[in-house]
């Protein structure tokens, strides 16, 4: 090709702009993971599909294991999830920090759909499948096996401890068995209203016991 | 206390049923201690997932990559400024009438972050079998009467968002008469490009499907652009073309025939502006079939040019650089 020159207008050039999002922020400290996942959701609200695969893998196993737990179907579970990040995607750029954690969102919007599909016509027969199909995988856990998670887990585990076993019973069907407080109530044999407080004072003690703080 | 106000526990926990669902987010939306308690159980009931991770199938994540291909991230709710300046007077309706008002009441009616989740009624309109009151919480659609549609996902038109945001930009400044018009443009341009430098955009695309597939779509972006214009240049000899637009601020560089660049050096492409100011830009390997986005600034570009340089890329060019002048 060309002979090499001298070429008059040589000059320091600044990096380009495209380092602006530069190397993947993986692995870096766990203490900032929650800033993290607001930057990675951020940068998919531009469009950055490789931001949204990162939040993709650092988020998909509460994700899916909470869609899972309420509707025991792995297929379902898969779709569902699947419509919960195609969801996320598309709702990027409406999160709002101030409001919450990137991974409390999500969830509850993984929960909501989860329910939804739950409690949807059609799924008469998914409820009847939920209750005959596999349990969860317990094998796949152990693929998830970060520290963070085990404590988190650990740390629920302590929460719920503090409350009455009424209140923990009827906080745990209502969220993972995906029954309404009224099914809860026939379930445990208790006045709806009884049931309505339990929920809350058992939301309110495990909410102080978690320290979660807005 | 209203008697509502027991059953934010539930609420938190989806455990209302649907009558029950509707009746609380209208107590919600007045109430500021359950919108309060609402974001302080949201964030409690998330953690109760940290309970039951579980990692999911392989699949899905492949699945779910080639999903959001097709699917736009919507705009933020609180950025219509940008928008307005691009959509002629007639067209804009009072953005404090429009919209945000509708979105505002559900984002105080949710609380907390919620309002993006799943007590949002957006949030959760998309499931199966569900009606679509979308539109109402979306209203800065309506201000681009040719903005694509923004629910890609069951379309081509989708593509992706950078496409879409320079649809947008053209769809707003071009009427539908420019329209006619730049299809001519783009079907003259296509014949011209292809005719120069496009031998092997056929078999590129056979060989490399996945790959091309979203490049081609940007290609199309470019190639469709009004004001699309071709510089034919020589690079060792072969033929090649950058192919320009800068109203879109894209160019390519395309060579059919290049040779591949020698061990330990790579090609690079600069643009100069006026005062012929090298900067650097992509680095490409070279090879037959090459075709390579710039990354630059174009609109402001007065040269782009190709050089060799070692493998990495320079600062500034080493050897000669062969120019087009735009």
């Amino acid at each position: 090709m060309a002979e090499e020159v001298e070429v008059s207008v040589m000059m320091s050039v600044p990096p380009s702009p495209t380092g602006e999002h530069g190397p993947d922020p993986i692995g870096s400290g766990a203490g900032d993971a929650a800033a993290e996942l607001i930057d990675l959701l951020r940068r998919s609200a531009r469009g950055h599909e490789d931001a949204f695969t990162a939040l993709y893998d650092r988020t998909c196993a509460r994700i899916y294991g909470i869609v899972l737990r309420v509707l025991r179907s792995p297929d379902q579970a898969a779709e569902v999830t699947q419509e919960v990040y195609v969801e996320v995607w598309r709702q990027s750029a409406r999160y709002a920090p101030e409001k919450g954690g990137v991974l409390a969102w999500m969830a509850t919007m993984a929960h909501r759909r989860a329910i939804d599909r739950v409690r949807s016509v059609s799924s008469e027969t998914a409820r009847d499948q939920r209750y005959a199909l596999r349990e969860a995988t317990p094998a796949q856990d152990n693929v998830w096996t970060g520290v963070e998670q085990r404590l988190d887990a650990e740390r629920v585990h302590r929460g719920l401890s503090t409350l009455t076993s009424i209140q923990r019973e009827a906080i745990l069907l209502a969220y993972f068995g995906g029954y309404t407080q009224s099914q809860v109530a026939a379930l445990l044999d208790l006045p709806l209203g009884t049931v309505k407080t339990r929920i809350r004072d058992g939301l309110i003690r495990l909410r102080d016991a978690l320290g979660v703080e807005l | 206390m209203s008697e509502f106000h027991v059953e934010v526990g539930a609420y938190a926990l989806d455990a209302l049923d649907e009558a029950e669902r509707g009746a609380f987010e209208e107590h919600l939306a007045g109430c500021a201690d359950c919108q309060r308690e609402l974001a302080e159980f949201t964030e409690t009931t998330a953690r109760l997932g940290a309970l039951g991770d579980v990692a999911p199938p392989a699949a899905l994540r492949s699945s779910l990559l080639g999903a959001i291909g097709e699917v736009r991230p919507l705009p933020p709710l609180d950025a219509p400024a940008l928008r307005s300046e691009q959509i002629p007077p007639t067209a804009t309706p009072d953005p404090g009438l429009v919209g945000p008002i509708e979105s505002d009441v559900a984002r105080s009616a949710a609380g907390s972050h919620s309002e993006d989740g799943s007590p949002h009624p957006e949030a959760v309109t998309a499931g199966p079998g569900e009606p679509a009151p979308k539109r109402a919480l979306e209203p800065t659609w309506d201000l681009e009467p040719d903005a694509p549609e923004p629910f890609a996902g069951h379309g081509p038109t989708g593509s992706n968002e950078p496409a879409d945001q320079l649809a947008q930009r053209r769809s707003s400044r071009a009427g539908r008469q420019g329209r006619r018009a730049r299809l001519l443009t783009l079907a003259v341009a296509a014949v011209t490009v292809i005719a120069l430098a496009f031998g092997g955009w056929v078999y590129v695309l056979q060989r490399q499907q996945q790959v091309v597939a979203s490049q081609s779509a940007a290609a199309n972006q470019l190639l469709s652009a009004p004001d699309v214009q071709t510089y034919p240049v020589t690079v060792d000899g072969s033929p090649a073309t950058f192919v320009v637009s800068k109203s879109l601020d894209k160019a390519m560089f395309v060579g059919a025939n290049l040779p591949a660049a020698a061990q330990g050096r790579t090609y690079q492409l600069w643009t100069l502006d006026a005062a012929q100011t090298p900067k650097p830009d992509a680095t490409f390997p070279g090879g037959p079939d090459t075709s390579v986005f710039m990354t630059g600034d174009i609109r402001d570009a007065a040269y782009l040019a190709v050089s060799t340089e070692p493998a990495g890329g320079s600062k500034a060019p080493t050897t000669t650089p062969t120019v087009a002048a735009l």
